[in-house]
């Protein structure tokens, strides 16, 4: 919480300073109101410097350096010759649905009813600006009265034909060649890329000045200097996808809202702000933990335990998991499917495969590989094995003594029989299998865990989920992450009972076009595509 | 102190101008009748006190905040003050390493078997790079035997020449210094009968003092926690022992990297993680290390002996390939007989911690690699029985300290129990770089060795990014260029050694680019690109007019 305090230095009580001068100066001398005119002046310049020591000594700490310069005052000096030319268009050549007819041409500016100039260098945020410091007649307030953006500040008005701006004539050579106004930008604020510059350059972690990149970036600095941790994963994707987290050791949740502007977790200690779409995955009374999820718009599950989570719809892998060279991903659905079993199968060995996302050569081939590895192991010696892994096979002929083998194949592993006896038959095994749940069970619940990111509840202030390269340096290697991004589709629901429906059959029109987003788009990070919803 | 501003020349225009607007703004605002525009108020109260001591102080708090980042010291020379420096390294945990000369050993051939005295401090020039002979150095006929610490034996060649070597060190501080077995020196002057000169081991040891661009690279090794955990730990463990501390690049790969198949070993073709794979380039260039090895005749067709030897995994942990084979008689200058087969296995059996590897791709390039090498020698020799053995020296390229590294990181004191982690030399990519250097009739060329060194410097130090641009080669080639000179047609040749024994050649003008291809052990990630200066091919030509 901001804590005001006035006079916080010196330099806001100028009479303090005036008396400084002597008595003469302050009280007797006969110009004594321009002298503290003066004293007013140098005190505002140097609070400046104070301000700026301030920050740099803010800027010491990665916590606390400073997302934006402020300057107190800034002069924004506009001129009559830079206002609406192409150079500030609001008119971008690679703004998104823009067509160059006969109204927007190349190198021409655009007919408007704004008044566009070019921004200071650097500027970002302007709150206030007036025509003067002292006594000001002209406010104007940040979206109402003007905007800045892209390096533009755009005025509703005309600055040059407001009789409140302050302007003069512009000369060379002794002609008049353009007009200039002066206005007073009050506490603007200038990326001067302070957390790249100090911190973010010795860990090669660039991003636009943002609260967002200082987490990202100290959640990065504290995986290099204290070690990887869950928190410091958690910390980097909240930062991402602006869904916050419990800041605080402990905090107590004491109300769960919704309003027009999302939903609120408010707890004894902070007020959170979420999407309207995200769901609370909190209860009034409960006691939260610092880096806690408070709704499901960012959820993060270790599979140590085997438990699938169960509102994951699938999971799919790619080249970096699988074993075989495989054309494309497969997709392992939550779900049961029926379990295949081969008892013919040429290897000798019953053959189990059930259904998988991804192409077919693919599916075969992963189940293939799967029992190829199977019959290996269970042709190794059983010296060293004991009871419960061996496998009595009949004696070929009469007299011969039984053959013992190895369980080594998957159907060895779901064979239900007390005693094994020859090889397990489809009655011997479940009937389904889930997908899912095999590779949790099996695969997955050594080294991964999974982080479920809802798209559409992500906050305004993430700064995006392109920059998950950056949990190459924070991700033990290894460990892995497997994002899953759930993009929701609209729904409805029918009462069918309401209804009197004649069923009839049509040919659906193919899409015109189906644009997948590019949520991520790294050579480090893939995104696929597990499941949708037809509409 | 750089910190403080000296003169008001260094002052910004725009923040003067800033500090003085908003005094005179001020002035006006409260009393218009004060002339602003010019005059005493103007020059003293407004633009001295107001903008040049207003900018002074806030130029030197911004000096301060920028003194905080090597980055900004980079940038601005006024701050790059060495106790600056110092201060801001010490945050990240590191020092400036100073730089050290190349040693090594330069073989000197001479006719005759005479006495032949080298003095300290004699001159061999190669590559375009000075080296000093260490200490006096005296070289006695054959068949001497009182030979004291500063004498050599000429060993006779078998055509009237005879060598020996001395000790030698580079002038200049510098990885540049760092030069390959072979290669031809000069000397100035050339002592008594002399014939040839050439390195008789690599140059090593060459270090640059280290720029703030190469410090800013490696702030990432000083402050992360010293443990096997992230992948900048692990660089920072490795890196924080002195005995690796100049080693070059590291590529860790984990669980989800297509590269990793060690944890694939499962009943189950899917990964599980807990794997981990380093492919180090220790060292700008490979070593090459010269074995004495024992070896049998296994076979004889026609006139051509065939010979085998088996490099064991301690011979030279890591090894890429046999750079040259030959006689113990022979000078150690010659091409090398003929490798006609390199067959690559592993041997972990001996070691109490074993990393999980079921197949040799999964090995290659570590400490645990084996070899069985095969030659041909077609001299006629008196053995003649296949069976028998005979001595032969064997040139190995390899990366310097796999072996160290495996055990270092193997050893429980580093490594979590459970943790498996596998040092791999990284997959070479040998480059060679052939471009035109266009100059007018009237200028004098270029220094070419000079430029080739300079050439191999910049891509040895590139680390493991994937792709060699042409540009780079361009921008390098550019600071060595005078006047109207201008390169042009820059080709860009690779071979790769893929960990199964295959050799990949990439090619391209523009770009030369590390295939993806993980199933056979080749990306970006695992491959890092190598260029000896003699693989760079220096054309000049005399512009058309």
């Amino acid at each position: 919480m901001n804590n005001f305090v006035f006079p916080s230095n010196i330099y806001d009580r100028p009479e303090n300073l005036l008396s400084v001068l002597g008595s003469w100066w302050a009280d007797d001398y006969a110009a004594k109101d321009q002298i503290r005119s003066v004293v007013d002046g140098k005190s505002q310049i140097e609070s400046q410097s104070v301000l700026d020591l301030l920050e740099t000594i803010a800027a010491m700490s990665r916590f606390s350096v400073p997302i934006y310069h402020t300057d107190t005052w800034y002069p924004l000096y506009l001129y009559k010759s830079q206002m609406n030319t192409s150079a500030v268009s609001p008119v971008r050549y690679d703004a998104a649905g823009q067509l160059y007819r006969d109204d927007l041409l190349y190198d021409a500016p655009q007919a408007t009813q704004q008044f566009h100039f070019p921004a200071p260098e650097k500027l970002v945020n302007a709150p206030l600006i007036f025509n003067r410091f002292a006594g000001p007649t002209l406010t104007w307030q940040n979206n109402m009265h003007y905007t800045v953006a892209a390096g533009v500040i755009t005025f509703l008005w005309d600055p040059f034909e407001d009789p409140r701006v302050a302007r003069r004539a512009v000369y060379r050579d002794g002609v008049v060649v353009d007009t200039e106004a002066i206005l007073w930008v009050f506490r603007g604020e200038f990326d001067w890329d302070t957390i790249y510059r100090q911190f973010g350059y010795a860990v090669g972690v660039r991003l636009q000045s943002s609260a967002g990149y200082r987490d990202i970036l100290n959640a990065v600095y504290d995986a290099i200097i204290g070690g990887p941790a869950g928190d410091t994963v958690t910390v980097a994707l909240s930062a991402m996808t602006g869904v916050p987290l419990v800041r605080e050791v402990t905090e107590t949740v004491q109300v769960i809202e919704n309003d027009r502007r999302g939903l609120h977790v408010i707890t004894d200690q902070h007020v959170y702000r979420f999407d309207a779409a995200a769901n609370p995955v909190v209860a009034v009374g409960d006691k939260l933990q610092r880096f806690d999820a408070m709704t499901d718009a960012l959820q993060i599950f270790e599979l140590n335990t085997g438990i699938t989570p169960a509102d994951l719809a699938a999971v799919s892998l790619g080249s970096g998991f699988l074993a075989t060279c495989m054309y494309a991903d497969l997709i392992f659905e939550n779900r049961e499917v029926p379990l295949v079993v081969d008892t013919q199968h040429p290897s000798g060995y019953t053959y189990l495969s059930w259904a998988l996302g991804g192409f077919p050569n693919d599916v075969t081939t992963f189940f293939e590989d799967m029992h190829a590895r199977g019959v290996a192991a269970a042709q190794q010696s059983v010296d060293s094995c004991g009871d419960n892994d061996i496998i009595t096979y009949p004696a070929p002929a009469f007299g011969d003594p039984p053959r013992l083998g190895r369980r080594g194949t998957l159907a060895h592993w779901l064979d239900s029989r007390p005693v094994r006896v020859g090889e397990p038959k489809a009655v011997n095994l479940p009937s389904t299998i889930n997908p899912l749940k095999f590779l949790v069970e099996n695969v997955l619940r050594n080294n991964a865990y999974i982080v479920k990111i809802r798209i559409t509840a992500q906050g305004s202030q993430g700064v995006g989920l392109q920059n998950l390269r950056l949990l190459r340096k924070i991700v033990p290697p290894h460990t892995a992450m497997i994002l899953i991004v759930a993009v929701t589709a609209e729904t409805d629901s029918v009462t069918l009972d309401m209804l009197s429906d004649e069923l009839s059959q049509f040919t659906g029109a193919a899409p015109q076009q189906d644009d997948v987003l590019n949520l991520v788009e790294t050579s480090r990070v893939v995104v696929r595509i597990i499941n949708g919803t037809c509409q | 102190m750089a910190l403080k501003v000296q003169s008001i020349a260094e002052l910004d225009p725009a923040l003067v101008l800033q500090a003085q607007a908003e005094l005179s703004q001020l002035i006006q605002e409260r009393h218009p009748e004060v002339e602003l525009t010019r005059g005493v108020i103007h020059d003293i109260v407004a633009f001295f006190a107001g903008g040049i001591s207003g900018a002074v102080n806030q130029t030197e708090i911004n000096r301060i905040l920028e003194s905080r980042s090597l980055l900004a010291v980079t940038e601005n020379p006024q701050l790059a003050d060495p106790e600056l420096v110092d201060h801001l390294l010490s945050n990240f945990l590191i020092s400036r390493k100073i730089g050290t000369r190349a040693r090594g050993e330069i073989t000197i051939v001479v006719q005759g078997d005479a006495t032949v005295v080298i003095a300290a401090g004699a001159r061999y020039t190669a590559n375009g790079l000075v080296y000093l002979v260490d200490a006096p150095i005296t070289a006695r006929p054959s068949g001497t035997t009182n030979a004291g610490t500063n004498d050599r034996i000429l060993t006779p060649r078998g055509d009237g020449t005879y060598e020996f070597s001395v000790p030698a060190t580079a002038v200049d501080v510098g990885e540049t210094g760092n030069t390959r077995n072979g290669t031809k020196f000069i000397p100035d002057p050339p002592p008594a009968r002399f014939v040839t000169a050439f390195s008789a081991v690599d140059f090593v040891g060459g270090t640059a003092t280290e720029t703030n661009d190469q410090l800013v690279n490696r702030m990432l090794d000083g402050i992360p926690a010293k443990v096997v955990a992230g992948r900048s730990n692990i660089v920072a463990l490795i890196k924080a022992q002195p005995v690796f501390a100049d080693t070059k690049d590291y590529s860790i790969v984990g669980y989800g990297d297509p590269e990793m198949f060690r944890d694939r070993h499962g009943v189950v073709p899917i990964s599980g993680g807990g794997r981990v794979d380093i492919y180090a380039k220790t060292e700008a260039l490979p070593r090459q290390i010269d074995l004495r090895k024992t070896c049998v005749l296994v076979a004889r067709a026609g006139a051509a002996y065939v010979w085998q030897t088996t490099i064991s995994r301690d011979d030279a942990p890591g090894f890429y390939d046999v750079a040259t084979v030959r006689r113990l008689t022979d000078p150690s200058d010659i091409a090398g007989l003929p490798v006609i087969q390199d067959h690559r296995g592993w041997d972990v059996a001996t070691d109490q911690w074993q990393p999980d590897v079921t197949q040799l791709t999964e090995v290659t390039y570590s400490r645990y690699q084996t070899a069985v090498i095969r030659f041909e020698d077609t001299t006629p020799t008196a053995v003649a029985v296949v069976g028998d053995e005979t001595e032969y020296i064997i040139g190995l390229r390899v990366q310097p300290f796999i072996r160290e590294l495996q055990n270092f990181l193997s050893d429980k004191d580093h490594r979590n129990l459970a943790g498996d982690i596998l040092v791999r030399a990284a997959v070479p990519c040998f480059v060679t770089v052939n471009c035109y250097l266009v100059k007018s009739p009237t200028e004098s060329s270029p220094d070419l060795d000079a430029i080739r060194v300079a050439i191999a410097a910049r891509v040895n130090n590139l680390g493991f990014v994937g792709t060699l641009y042409a540009s780079q080669i361009n921008e390098t080639v550019h600071d060595y260029l005078s006047g109207d000179q201008a390169v042009s047609n820059i080709e860009l040749l690779g071979q790769i050694r893929r960990p199964d024994g295959q050799t990949v050649v990439i090619r391209d003008t523009h770009a030369l680019q590390i295939p993806t291809t993980p199933s056979v052990g080749i990306t970006p990630r695992t491959t890092a690109f190598m260029l000896y200066p003699e693989n760079v091919g220096l054309s000049v030509r005399n512009r058309e007019l």
